[in-house]
C-alpha cells in the first residue's frame, strides 16, 4: 500500500457534509487512499459517493479502486453515474478491468461499456481473452459491436460476434456417467450445460445431447448411443438474421458454430437471438421507410446524422426520378388534350405504387422468415398472382364507379363532357387500375427473389427499384389506354 | 468461406427436397413402414420444410397410412388450417386421439378456435378431461394475450421433494413435457413456490430437498398480458422458460422462449405490413388463401382511393397554371414521391420510438424541434440539388419541353435560361416546402394519433404518403401560380447576375 501524505487527505469527519462546489471547474488532483474510498463506498450512499466522484480526478480515484475488493468495485460501478464510471473504468489496469468484467452482469456492464469511447473501448477489447471478449461484445450495441469485430476479423453481423466460447463437450465414446462426473466438474464455469456437444477423437461435431436425455437413460450407456446426430450448426460468418432463421425453424436454443472442419469453436444461445430478432425489426422497418439504419435510439441520433440519413435517400431518389419525369414529359400531350385524364393520374400512380409496395414487403417479409426457395417459391407466386387479380378487379371496379361519381359531381372536370365520353374515361382509368395493379404486384414479387438471387439485400434495393418501375409503367398504360378507347393521338 | 456458409444452407434444402421425394414414392406404394422410417429418421422440422413441397392432397394420405403419432402431432401445427380440418373429420377417432396427444396445448388451442362450435365441441371431447380443462383455459384468452399461447406441460414437484426425486421424476415423464430444463415447484393447491433450472440441480447435494435451493424470488407473467410484455420481459431477464401465474400464484402455464421469438416474429411482421397499408391477420402467409390475402391488400386501396380525390382536385382547380407551364406536369412525380418518402421516413421513425416507449407525447416539441431542423437542413440541400438539377434537364433536353414552353418563354421576354430558371425554380422550392412541411406533419401526426389513443403505427406508410401527395401538389401550384404571376424581368435578371457574381 502507498503512503499517503497526512495533510493531503481528507479528513474523514468531514464526509458527510460534502457538497459539491459547483464553481469547481477542475477536479481536486490529490490521491485518494483506498481506506478513504472504502470508507465512503461503505457508506452505501449513492449521493455521497457521486459527490465524492465529481470532485476528484477520474484517475485519482481509478488508482484508489486498485486495492479494492471485488464487492466493493461492484458497489462502486453499479452506483456511480455511468459516464464518470465509463471513465473510470478505462483508466482502471487491464487486470482490474477483467476483473470486472467477469464478476458483472450483461446489465451492469452495458451500462459501463455503453457510455465508453469506441476507441478505449477496442483497445480494451483486444486485450481480453477470449471468453471475456464475447461477454463484452454481448455488452456493447450494434453500432460498437460491429467495430470491435473488425479488429477482431469477425464479418460484421455475424454469428462469430454474438458466439460464446464457455461451451461444454463430450467424447462419444464416454458413458453418461462419465459425462455427469464432468458437468459437476466444470459445468459451472459455461454459459449453459442444457446441451452438451459430443465429439469424436479428432474433437469434430458429430451429435448433440440435452440434459434431460442424460438424466433419462441409464448410466452405463454410451453418449453416441443416446445423443442426436441431426446436428444444426453455422459457420462464424453466417448472418445473423440467418442464425435467427435458423433458431425459429428448429427450435432450439442452443446453435453450436463450427469452423471449416467441423470442430466447434462456440455457441450462440437463445438470450442473443432475441435480441437480434427485436434489432432485425427496427433495421426493416427503417429500410422500408427510406432511411439509412441508425442503430441508436432516436433520441441519441444527432440531428446532423438524422439530416444525413435522410438527405442521401431524397437525393438518390431524385435522381432515380429523372426517368419518371423524362417518361412523362413524352407522352404528356394526350394527357393535356382532355385535362380530366391529368386529375386521375396521381391516383393511378399513387394506387399502383402502393399496391405494388403492399406485395413487395410481403415478399421481402416471407424471403427473410421461409427462406422462399424453388417448389415454395412457386407455390407463394402462384398464390399472389390470384390474390393480385382478384385484388385488380375489386379496385377497379371501385374506382370505375369512384371516378364517375367525381367527374358527375363536378370534383373534376366542367361536368361538359358527353355521358360516352365520361363512360369511356372512366373505362380508361379502370383498365389502367387493374393492369398496374397485377403488373405491379407481379414486379413486387418478382425484384425481391431477384435482389436474393444476386446478393443484394432485397429491403435495400426493392423500393427504390420498384416504386421507379411502377410509375413509368402506370404512366406508360394510362397514356396508351386512354389513346385506344379515347382514341387520342399521342404525340 | 461465403460459398462454404451458403453450402451448409443448400446442403439442407436439397435433403428436404430428396425426403419430400422419397415421402411422395412411399405413399404411392402405400407403403407404412417405409413413412414411419423416414418420420423417425429426421427432426419434425427437417419433415415440416419437406412436406411443403408435397401436395396438399397426399397429405391427407401421409396422415391415414403412417402410425409414428409422436412425429405426426409435431407437424400438425405447421400445417395449413384447412389441411387440419381435413384430417381431423376424416380420420377415425383413436387415431385422433393419438396424434393430439403430441400436439402442444397452445397450437391445440390455436386450431379449434377458428372451428365452428360444434367441431370444437367434438374435438375436446376426445381428450382426456385433464387435458380438456386446460385447453379449454387458453382458449378462454384471447389471441394477443401471454394466455393464449402458454402451455401446460411443465414439469411440478412438491417442495419435499429431493433432488434424486426429481431426477428420477425426469426419467419417467420427462419426455411428454414441452421442456423439463426448469422444475415449477408448487404446494398442493397448486400455488406457485418456487422455480429451479436443471442445470442448477446438477450441482447440487442429491439428497438435499428441493425447496433448499429454490429461486422463490423469479419473475412470472401474467395471462391476461399483452404478448409484447413476454418479449420485454425475457430479453430483461434472459430466461429460457417462464411461468404464467394467476393474481394468487396459481400456476397456469409456461412460456418458452421459443414462442416469445414466434412472437416477435409475429410482431414484426405486422409492423412491417402495417407500414405498407396491408392489413395484417394471424395466419402465416403460406396457410392463407388467395382471396384472404387480397382482402388484406384491398382495405387500405380503397382508403387510399377515396383519399386520393383530393389531390384530383387540387390537380382539377390548377389546371390554368398547368395549360401555361405544361412542363409543370413532367415533375409531377418526382413531387409526390419526394414529398410522401420524406414523410414516411419521419413518420417511421417517430412510430418506432413511441412504440418502444423511447419518447413519450411529452416529448413532443424535442421532437418537433429535431424533425424541423433535419427538414430544413434536408430541405436546403434538396433545394439546391433540384435547381441545378432541373436546369441540367431542361437545357439538356432530356425533358421534352419543345413546344410546350416556347409561349412562356415569349411571355416572360425571349430569354430562354430565365424561363427555365423559373420553372427550376417552381421545381425546387416547392421540393423544400414539400420536404420540410412533410417532417413537421410526419413528427406531429403519430403525437396526435398517439394522444387520441389510435396505434400511431397506422399513420405511417401510405397514410402519410397519401396525405403528403394532397398538401405536396397545393404547395407544387401555390407556388407555381405565385411565381408566374410575379415574375418581373427586370428583378429575375438582377437576381441571376447576383447569383451568377457567387458563382464566381
Amino acid at each position: 500500500m502507498k503512503k499517503e501524505r497526512k495533510d493531503e487527505e481528507l479528513p474523514l469527519e468531514k464526509i458527510t457534509e460534502f457538497k459539491v462546489d459547483s464553481s469547481m471547474k477542475t477536479k481536486i488532483n490529490k490521491k485518494i487512499s483506498s481506506e478513504l474510498l472504502n470508507t465512503i463506498i461503505d457508506m452505501k450512499n449513492s449521493t455521497v459517493l457521486n459527490s465524492f466522484v465529481d470532485s476528484y480526478h477520474p484517475s485519482n480515484i481509478a488508482e484508489a479502486l486498485e486495492e479494492l475488493s471485488e464487492e466493493k468495485l461492484l458497489f462502486f460501478f453499479k452506483t456511480v453515474d455511468s459516464d464518470d464510471s465509463a471513465e473510470i473504468f478505462t483508466l482502471l489496469s487491464q487486470e482490474k478491468k477483467e476483473e470486472v468484467v467477469s464478476a458483472f452482469s450483461n446489465e451492469d456492464l452495458q451500462r459501463i461499456v455503453s457510455e465508453m469511447q469506441l476507441d478505449n473501448l477496442v483497445d480494451f477489447v483486444d486485450e481480453l481473452p477470449s471468453n471475456l471478449v464475447s461477454k463484452v461484445l454481448k455488452a456493447t450495441n450494434k453500432d460498437n459491436r460491429n467495430e470491435i469485430s473488425k479488429y477482431l476479423n469477425f464479418k460484421e453481423d455475424s454469428a462469430g460476434t454474438i458466439m460464446t466460447s464457455e461451451y461444454l463437450e463430450i467424447e462419444e465414446d464416454k458413458t453418461i456417467k462419465e459425462c455427469i462426473k464432468k458437468i459437476r466438474e466444470v459445468g459451472k464455469e459455461k454459459e449453459t450445460i442444457w446441451k452438451i456437444f459430443a465429439v469424436d477423437r479428432t474433437r469434430v461435431l458429430v451429435g448433440t445431447v440435452t440434459l434431460d436425455v442424460l438424466l433419462e437413460n441409464d448410466e452405463y450407456k454410451l453418449i453416441k448411443d443416446v445423443m442426436n446426430k441431426e446436428i444444426v450448426s453455422v459457420y462464424t460468418n453466417t448472418d445473423e438474421e440467418d442464425v435467427l432463421r435458423i433458431f425459429r425453424k428448429y427450435d432450439i436454443s442452443i446453435l453450436p458454430v463450427i469452423n471449416s472442419q467441423g470442430r466447434i469453436l462456440g455457441i450462440i444461445t437463445f438470450d442473443d437471438v432475441i435480441d437480434v430478432a427485436s434489432e432485425e425489426n427496427t433495421e426493416d422497418i427503417q429500410l422500408q421507410a427510406h432511411i439509412i439504419p441508425t442503430n441508436k435510439p432516436y433520441l441519441k441520433v444527432s440531428c446532423l446524422s438524422l439530416f444525413k440519413s435522410y438527405a442521401i435517400w431524397i437525393a438518390l431518389m431524385l435522381f432515380l426520378d429523372t426517368f419518371i419525369s423524362i417518361a412523362l414529359s413524352y407522352l404528356q400531350t394526350p394527357l393535356l388534350m382532355i385535362p380530366i385524364l391529368l386529375t386521375i393520374l396521381p391516383s393511378i400512380m399513387g394506387t399502383s405504387g402502393n399496391s405494388a409496395d403492399q406485395t413487395a414487403t410481403v415478399t421481402i417479409r416471407e424471403l427473410a422468415i421461409n427462406d422462399l426457395s424453388g417448389k415454395k417459391y412457386r407455390k407463394f407466386f402462384i398464390k399472389e398472382l390470384k390474390a393480385s387479380v382478384l385484388t385488380g378487379l375489386i379496385i377497379s371496379s371501385v374506382a370505375f364507379l369512384w371516378i364517375f361519381m367525381e367527374i358527375k359531381t363536378g370534383i373534376i372536370g366542367d361536368n361538359n363532357l358527353d355521358m360516352k365520353t365520361v363512360l369511356y374515361i372512366c373505362l380508361s382509368a379502370s383498365l389502367t387500375f387493374f393492369f398496374c395493379i397485377v403488373l405491379g404486384k407481379t414486379i413486387g414479387t418478382l425484384i425481391p427473389k431477384l435482389a436474393k438471387k444476386v446478393h443484394i439485400d432485397p429491403a435495400m434495393i426493392t423500393s427504390p427499384v420498384v416504386s421507379t418501375m411502377i410509375d413509368i409503367i402506370s404512366i406508360c398504360a394510362f397514356v396508351l389506354i386512354s389513346h385506344f378507347i379515347l382514341k387520342i393521338p399521342l404525340f | 468461406m461465403e460459398e462454404e456458409n451458403l453450402d451448409l444452407l443448400e446442403i439442407k434444402k436439397q435433403n428436404e427436397e430428396q425426403i419430400s421425394k422419397e415421402i411422395t414414392y412411399n405413399l404411392t406404394l402405400r407403403n407404412t413402414e417405409g413413412l414411419n422410417d423416414i418420420l423417425s429418421s429426421h427432426s419434425s422440422s427437417t419433415i415440416t420444410s419437406a412436406i411443403e413441397n408435397v401436395d396438399d392432397f397426399d397429405i391427407l394420405s401421409f396422415y391415414s397410412l403412417s402410425s409414428d403419432y409422436k412425429k405426426l402431432g409435431e407437424l400438425f401445427s405447421y400445417l395449413p388450417i384447412e389441411m387440419r380440418k381435413i384430417i381431423t373429420s376424416n380420420l377415425p377417432k383413436k387415431v385422433l386421439v393419438n396424434i393430439f396427444s403430441n400436439v402442444m396445448d397452445d397450437d391445440l388451442a390455436d386450431f379449434i378456435e377458428d372451428l365452428t362450435k360444434s367441431e370444437r365441441e367434438k374435438i375436446l371431447n376426445i381428450l382426456p378431461s385433464k387435458r380438456k380443462k386446460q385447453i379449454a383455459l387458453l382458449t378462454r384468452f384471447s389471441d394477443d394475450t401471454i394466455g393464449s399461447f402458454m402451455t401446460g406441460e411443465y414439469l411440478s414437484v412438491k417442495p419435499t421433494d429431493t433432488i434424486s426425486s426429481v431426477f428420477k421424476k425426469i426419467k419417467d415423464v420427462g419426455s411428454t413435457m414441452e421442456s423439463v430444463r426448469t422444475i415449477f415447484v408448487t404446494d398442493s393447491t397448486n400455488h406457485l413456490l418456487g422455480i429451479k433450472s436443471l442445470e442448477e440441480m446438477m450441482f447440487d447435494d442429491p439428497d438435499s430437498c428441493i425447496c433448499d435451493n429454490m429461486e422463490k424470488d423469479y419473475p412470472s407473467l401474467s395471462p391476461i398480458a399483452d404478448r409484447e410484455n413476454a418479449i420485454e420481459i425475457f430479453k430483461k431477464y434472459d430466461l429460457p422458460i417462464l411461468p404464467v401465474t394467476s393474481k394468487n400464484n396459481d400456476m397456469l402455464g409456461i412460456v418458452t422462449f421459443d414462442d416469445v421469438l414466434d412472437i416477435i416474429e409475429k410482431e414484426n411482421t405486422e409492423d412491417v405490413y402495417m407500414q405498407s397499408g396491408i392489413t395484417p391477420s394471424d395466419e402465416e402467409h403460406h396457410q392463407s388463401k388467395f382471396y384472404k390475402i387480397a382482402m388484406s391488400y384491398v382495405i387500405w386501396l380503397v382508403i387510399l382511393l377515396i383519399i386520393n380525390t383530393f389531390a384530383s382536385l387540387i390537380v382539377d382547380r390548377f389546371e390554368t397554371e398547368l395549360m401555361t407551364l405544361p412542363v409543370l406536369v413532367a415533375f409531377l412525380p418526382v413531387l409526390n414521391d419526394t414529398g410522401g418518402n420524406s414523410g414516411d421516413q419521419t413518420t417511421s421513425i417517430v412510430t418506432r420510438a413511441l412504440a418502444t416507449g423511447e419518447i413519450k407525447t411529452r416529448d413532443y416539441f424535442k421532437v418537433l424541434l429535431k424533425e424541423s431542423l433535419a427538414g430544413f437542413l434536408t430541405g436546403i440541400v434538396i433545394f439546391l440539388i433540384a435547381l441545378g438539377w432541373t436546369m441540367v434537364e431542361l437545357n439538356t433536353s432530356i425533358i421534352n419541353v419543345k413546344d410546350t414552353l416556347d409561349k412562356f418563354i415569349s411571355d416572360v421576354g425571349g430569354n430562354r435560361q430565365y424561363a427555365y430558371f423559373i420553372v427550376s425554380l417552381v421545381i425546387a422550392s416547392s421540393l423544400f416546402f414539400a420536404v420540410f412541411v412533410s417532417k413537421i406533419l410526419g413528427a406531429s401526426l403519430p403525437m396526435l394519433a398517439k394522444l387520441c389513443h389510435i396505434d400511431p403505427a397506422v399513420i405511417s406508410g401510405p397514410l402519410i404518403t397519401s396525405v403528403m401527395d394532397i398538401l405536396t401538389l397545393l404547395i407544387y401550384f401555390t407556388l407555381a401560380r405565385f411565381i408566374i404571376n410575379h415574375f418581373d424581368p427586370g428583378e429575375m435578371a438582377s437576381m441571376i447576375a447576383v447569383l451568377g457574381a457567387f458563382r464566381v
